[in-house]
């Protein structure tokens, strides 16, 4: 065979490989339908993320969806379907990106990552709808009334007063819980430590061996015994029963049993706190227990905002933490440990069970760190704390004052948005269905999945009965809650969001589920939330409100003061630089940023959508 | 080929004065040359070991694993593996590959001959390849006119765009005006068009820089994900292999945000990279002689 | 009359098209695929490129936005902080078509300096592997190795005596070029050998016979011979690569860089890159008109390196 022959006959080859690839899986369907769905009720929805891809490779194989898109929908009664379309990981801003920019638009956005509802809106993105929420989702508006959060957030009024929708939002009914939050060996202050009133050592320790939740101990804190202090705790936090750390003398107190715990067990070179390589965070968190606010623009009690980059919490938070760190309790590396989240600093020190206290995830509270070698870790118990008062540092503005911006969720979120590619489809039976998800029954629909009942009368579909969930994936409890499947406490992985249509916008099922956990480590999760965020605005419809042009100056701004926080504020931490005539310069520095202009605007917006 | 054999016998059976410089330098030379293959070695050894590790004890470790920490297992492997979903990524990624190679060098060939013959079009042709080189539309636009080809969704919106760029044609241009002139003429009295020249007789001889541009098509397309991502984002059976591990390594990336952490999904990370180079480096000596082989055939010409 | 002449030889000028068609009708046909490939891929998509010159937004399309002339470049260019990231991009590209460049031409001498064949395939094979990890995983590795206590750091520390500290994390000049230089021939050394490799083991064995028998030391039959001989490769691959250096593989520092190391880590590139996607929205004019400006530096780079090149007698084009 000649040399040509050999090509022409390789081309052919490749190009049948390629025509016989694209036939066979081009094809393989991906739509989910449950009965007799029409083009107009075919929708396209776009999702961002937060789906399971172990249990099925499409999201239209959700068994909640399926179960739903059974019924009927709208005054017509339509069977309606959905296509789902989700951008590859890694990459799902430049699918996005690349979706809007070629005019290749769904039906249904997820509007995770977008611009604000409005700008899409006027962009010519996304679709308003008044018109179908007022006509077709009286769960939705009565929902979206019912509070000032809900209120404020999901409605845009218009200067003659009418009210108008841009977006489907999460409403959810209570502060959900959130992954990461400051935890402490408590087992080392039962070993090490001694109750301040009385002298004696504590006793304590695990009441069954094989339950990695089941501590007892009869610890108290300092504080308690100190009746202004614990007059004052109790106007912040009435359920605080002294057993738990709550004040930052407490922690100080925490830190000094640590040192005799790592002294006594031979741990060299380590210490009780380490803190993010800046070494604050933007957000809040431990810097607003100073007094409240946090370094960013920040609203207080009375709605006024404040730029906070150069205010006294600031500065009291890197007294402490200079103290701290000349105490030996803080982390002298900290500043080096760049490429450490937040919420697993020095990850390592902390399984080897050498640190005391640390900002971490669920999944090292309890005895859950054990790892069983006789090593540090042997008898460990991780118990979460709250947010520490100050009641040590600074002046008096700065004490006794629960911190105000901290991470954490608030009660609205997320959404849907509604492009005009919509616009010819059968509306009234896409918002009839969604607004079933409003309803308390769609709710345990979407965060939690069917119900015993539910999946025996669903023949169907066997994926309850393939991963063991014969007895649905929730149940009514004792107390009256809806309660998480066993099954699905016990599951590592993605079960859960298997279950669940958790990319529907619904209402949040928060209050009255019981999400399984033992009481030690349910306690551990409400600590971490018992300060809500009512300070931090950013996300909020004060920014989501903001045009384009604003965000933009705002954002600039803020990346070069950032950038100057960054580099700078450490060196107050490790004494580099002293609190007299270093802070002013770090105030000059900043004024000359002119943030005032910023705190300026944004009273504006707050002034518009106050949402305390 | 009888060059290089009577070559290999020379450096078998010569005999030759070594000074006590040439000694040092031999010393020096192999030194360097295992420094060079342990140091790129020990980072996949230590992926390797971590991989058939216990993962929390692997967590809690620091440094470099020279060996499987806690108990050895194959969990991570076990996890990877549970859906068909990498095997699939490997087929795709290796029709991908030979699709793309094979495109990308017959359009570069067949242009570069075209563009060493002497014709009227030969300066607007490489004067507009020049062009293509100075600018480009970017991601969008390339989508939309792809679009509007109905090439969005479907495989050959991943094996045809950017399978060739003018800096390959130019290359093989220059491999081919680099053969003879009297090897054209000798064809063109034999009787042979154009096309049996440029197959059977030019090919071949222009081949050490068809080698570099094979090499390069390869690698560009084994390594690619991107494309993947762009056009054909919903259709999980045709993604390549980097998009499954992608996919892979982000999903498991929060595995410790839950009250009952598996702690294999650690390794997942780990595995999925082993998963990847494995075949090609137990495949790979395979083809590296016969990759020799195919440079050699030419000749490197100024 | 010489030039007629001269003209009478080459021919093509002076021939009709119709003569041209029926002589060499199929070479125009094999110009066929690349014409349609071309239009396709490259010359339709470049009506985005009016993208960098307009206020691009997506309602109104490439064709109602408003045209704004040079205005992104001016915001490009004007940036406080381009210049130094103008400054970083050269200092990395010049390593890297420097160092970069000849160290795969140093590896693949060594290579041939070796007798022992099994060690040297070996030794080869060992090296490729780099090259087929991802972006994604070699950056993240070497960012564990060179942490604080890291593997590397600490290899660094006992040593050389340098301080036990997260170098990723260092804004000293040449800390991070260096690294990403280290990064950038780690993973390619092995796989750019191939070719000189290959080129090497092409030398006439004669030659180096007769050499040995002059008394030529390896050392000496390397630099005379060897050297000499791959030097037309190595100008190629030299001209390829300059084009490439200053423009292309800088998504790692994506991966790599932070806030306090801007100073050092910062190309233009990644400066854009912010500009256009950083805080808000995205610009994609900006983007676009950044693109634009590195693929036009890159070519006339390109275009520069070769017009050198052919002063050595051997070039691209």
């Amino acid at each position: 065979m000649s040399i040509r022959t050999k090509w022409i006959a390789l081309f052919v080859a490749v190009v049948v490989m390629l025509v016989g690839m694209q036939v066979y899986y081009g094809s393989i369907g991906t739509t989910s339908s449950g009965g007799s769905a029409t083009p107009e009720t075919t929708f396209d929805w776009w999702i961002y993320s937060g789906t399971s891809s172990e249990y099925y490779d499409n999201y239209a194989k959700n068994p909640a969806i399926q179960y739903t898109l059974r019924k009927v929908w709208g005054p017509e009664e339509k069977s309606i379907a959905f296509n789902f379309l989700q951008g590859a990981p890694g990459s799902e801003a430049d699918n996005y990106s690349t979706m809007l920019a070629s005019g290749d638009l769904p039906d249904i956005i997820d509007a995770v990552i977008s611009d604000p509802p409005k700008v899409m809106v006027t962009k010519g993105y996304a679709m308003e709808i008044t018109e179908w929420v007022e006509q077709y989702m009286p769960n939705y508006v009565a929902l979206a009334h019912s509070n000032n959060e809900y209120y404020f957030n999901s409605v845009s009024v218009d200067d003659e007063g009418k009210e108008h929708y841009y977006a489907l939002c999460n409403f959810a009914d209570g502060y959900d819980t959130i992954f990461q939050g400051y935890q402490y060996r408590r087992d080392w202050i039962v070993k090490y430590g001694v109750n301040s009133s009385t002298g004696v050592p504590f006793t304590g320790g695990y009441t069954d061996e094989t339950d990695q939740d089941s501590w007892e101990d009869n610890v108290m804190f300092p504080s308690w015994y100190d009746e202004a202090k614990k007059a004052k705790y109790l106007e912040l936090n009435p359920s605080w029963d002294g057993t738990t750390p709550a004040y930052i003398s407490d922690w100080e107190w925490m830190f000094e049993i640590f040192t005799r715990a790592q002294a006594d067990l031979g741990i060299k070179d380590k210490y009780s706190i380490s803190m993010y390589y800046p070494g604050f965070t933007w957000s809040g968190g431990l810097l607003s227990c100073f007094g409240g606010g946090t370094c960013y623009w920040y609203q207080d009690a009375d709605n006024k905002v404040h730029f906070g980059g150069n205010e006294e919490t600031f500065k009291t938070y890197l007294e402490c933490l200079h103290n701290w760190y000349q105490k030996g309790w803080l982390d002298h590396d900290f500043n080096q440990r760049t490429s450490d989240s937040f919420y697993q600093i020095d990850d390592t020190s902390v399984r080897q069970g050498q640190i005391g206290m640390w900002n971490g995830v669920q999944s090292e509270l309890g005895g859950r760190l054990d790892m069983k070698d006789g090593g540090f870790t042997a008898g460990i118990f991780v118990d979460g704390a709250t947010y520490p008062i100050n009641d040590v540092y600074g002046p008096e503005s700065c004490q006794y004052k629960a911190p105000d911006c901290v991470m954490g969720s608030g009660l609205v979120s997320g959404g849907i948005l509604i492009t005009p590619k919509a616009a010819n489809k059968d509306l009234a039976a896409l918002f009839s269905y969604l607004d079933y998800f409003y309803s308390e029954e769609g709710a345990l629909l979407k965060c939690l999945g069917l119900s015993k009942a539910q999946a025996d009368e669903f023949t169907e579909n066997t994926f309850y009965k393939d991963n063991g969930l014969e007895g649905g994936a929730w149940f009514l409890n004792d107390e009256g809650k809806y309660q998480k499947s066993d099954v699905l406490v016990q599951d590592s992985g993605q079960l859960a969001t298997a279950c669940g249509f958790n990319k529907a916008p619904g209402l949040g099922l928060i209050k009255n589920v019981d999400l399984g956990y033992a009481p030690s480590y349910q306690a551990s999760l409400d600590r971490w939330t018992v300060f809500p965020n009512t300070g931090f605005f950013q996300g909020t419809r004060t920014t989501n409100e903001m045009s384009q042009e604003e965000t933009k100056t705002v954002a600039d701004l803020w990346a070069k003061i950032l950038e100057y926080m960054t580099k700078n504020a450490a060196d107050f931490i490790t004494g580099k630089n002293d609190f007299e005539k270093g802070w002013d310069k770090w105030v000059k520095v900043l004024g000359k940023y002119k943030p005032d202009t910023v705190t300026a605007l944004f009273q504006t917006y707050v002034d518009k959508y106050p949402f305390r | 080929m009888a060059k290089n054999r009577k070559k290999e016998e020379w450096e078998n059976n010569m005999v030759e004065t070594k000074t006590t410089a040439d000694i040092i330098v031999n010393i020096i030379v192999y030194v360097l040359v295992a420094l060079v293959a342990l140091c790129s070695v020990i980072p996949m050894w230590h992926v390797l070991m971590s991989s058939f590790s216990d993962g929390k004890t692997l967590l809690a470790h620091k440094g470099l694993v020279f060996w499987p920490v806690g108990q050895a297992n194959a969990e991570g492997y076990r996890l990877i593996f549970r859906n068909n979903s990498i095997l699939q990524g490997y087929f795709n990624t290796i029709v991908y590959t030979i699709s793309f190679t094979f495109f990308g060098f017959m359009l570069s060939a067949v242009t570069g001959y075209a563009l060493s013959r002497d014709t009227k079009l030969k300066k607007p042709m490489t004067m507009a390849l020049m062009l293509t080189m100075l600018f480009s539309g970017g991601m969008v636009p390339g989508y939309m006119v792809l679009r509007s080809l109905g090439m969005v969704g479907t495989i050959w919106a991943l094996v045809l765009p950017g399978c060739t760029n003018s800096m390959f044609c130019i290359m093989m241009m220059n491999a081919f005006n680099a053969i003879p002139k009297e090897m054209y003429e000798a064809s063109h009295i034999d009787g042979a068009g154009h096309l049996t020249t440029l197959f059977e007789i030019t090919l071949p001889q222009a081949m050490n820089m068809g080698s570099v541009i094979i090499l390069n098509l390869v690698i560009s397309q084994w390594n690619s994900w991107m494309q993947a991502s762009i056009y054909v984002p919903n259709k999980k059976a045709l993604w390549p292999l980097q998009l499954v591990i992608r996919q892979l390594t982000s999903e498991n990336a929060n595995f410790l945000n839950s009250s009952n952490p598996d702690y294999s999904r650690y390794l997942i990370q780990f595995a999925v990279i082993i998963a990847a180079i494995a075949p090609i480096i137990i495949m790979f000596p395979f083809f590296q002689d016969k990759m020799e082989k195919g440079m050699i055939q030419g000749g490197v010409k100024g | 009359m010489a030039k007629k002449n001269a003209a009478v030889l080459t021919g093509s000028a002076r021939r009709s098209w119709k003569t041209e068609l029926k002589r060499d009708w199929v070479v125009y046909m094999l110009f066929v695929p690349i014409i349609v490939y071309e239009i396709i891929f490259h010359f339709l998509p470049m009506f985005g490129i009016v993208m960098a010159f307009q206020d691009y937004n997506v309602a109104d399309g490439y064709f109602g936005s408003p045209w704004v002339g040079l205005k992104h470049f001016a915001t490009l260019f004007g940036g406080e902080d381009f210049p130094q990231a103008i400054r970083n991009t050269v200092a990395i590209g010049l390593l890297k078509a420097t160092i970069g460049f000849i160290a795969p031409i140093i590896f693949a001498l060594m290579l041939s300096l070796i007798e022992n064949k099994k060690f040297k395939r070996f030794c080869q094979t060992l090296s490729y592997m780099p090259n087929f990890v991802a972006a994604v995983i070699v950056c993240s590795l070497f960012t564990q190795f060179l942490a604080k206590d890291g593997p590397l750091t600490m290899l660094l520390t006992n040593i050389f005596g340098l301080t036990n500290q997260n170098w990723f994390a260092n804004d000293q000049i040449p800390v991070f070029w260096l690294i990403y230089l280290f990064m950038g021939i780690w993973q390619s050394i092995g796989w750019g050998s191939i070719m000189y490799v290959a080129a090497i083991s092409q030398i006439s064995g004669d030659l180096h016979e007769a050499a040995a028998i002059d008394g030529a030391t390896r050392m000496q039959r390397m630099f005379k011979i060897t050297l000499p001989n791959i030097l037309p490769m190595i100008m190629m691959m030299f001209v390829i690569n300059i084009g490439t250096a200053f423009v292309a593989g800088y998504d790692n520092i994506l991966l790599l860089y932070m806030p306090s190391t801007y100073s050092v880590s910062d190309t233009v590139f990644t400066y854009t890159y912010r500009q256009a996607f950083g805080g808000g929205s995205s610009n994609y004019s900006l983007s676009a008109a950044s693109g634009l400006f590195q693929s036009v530096v890159g070519t006339v780079l390109l275009l520069l390196s070769n017009a050198l090149s052919r002063k050595t007698g051997s070039s691209l084009f």
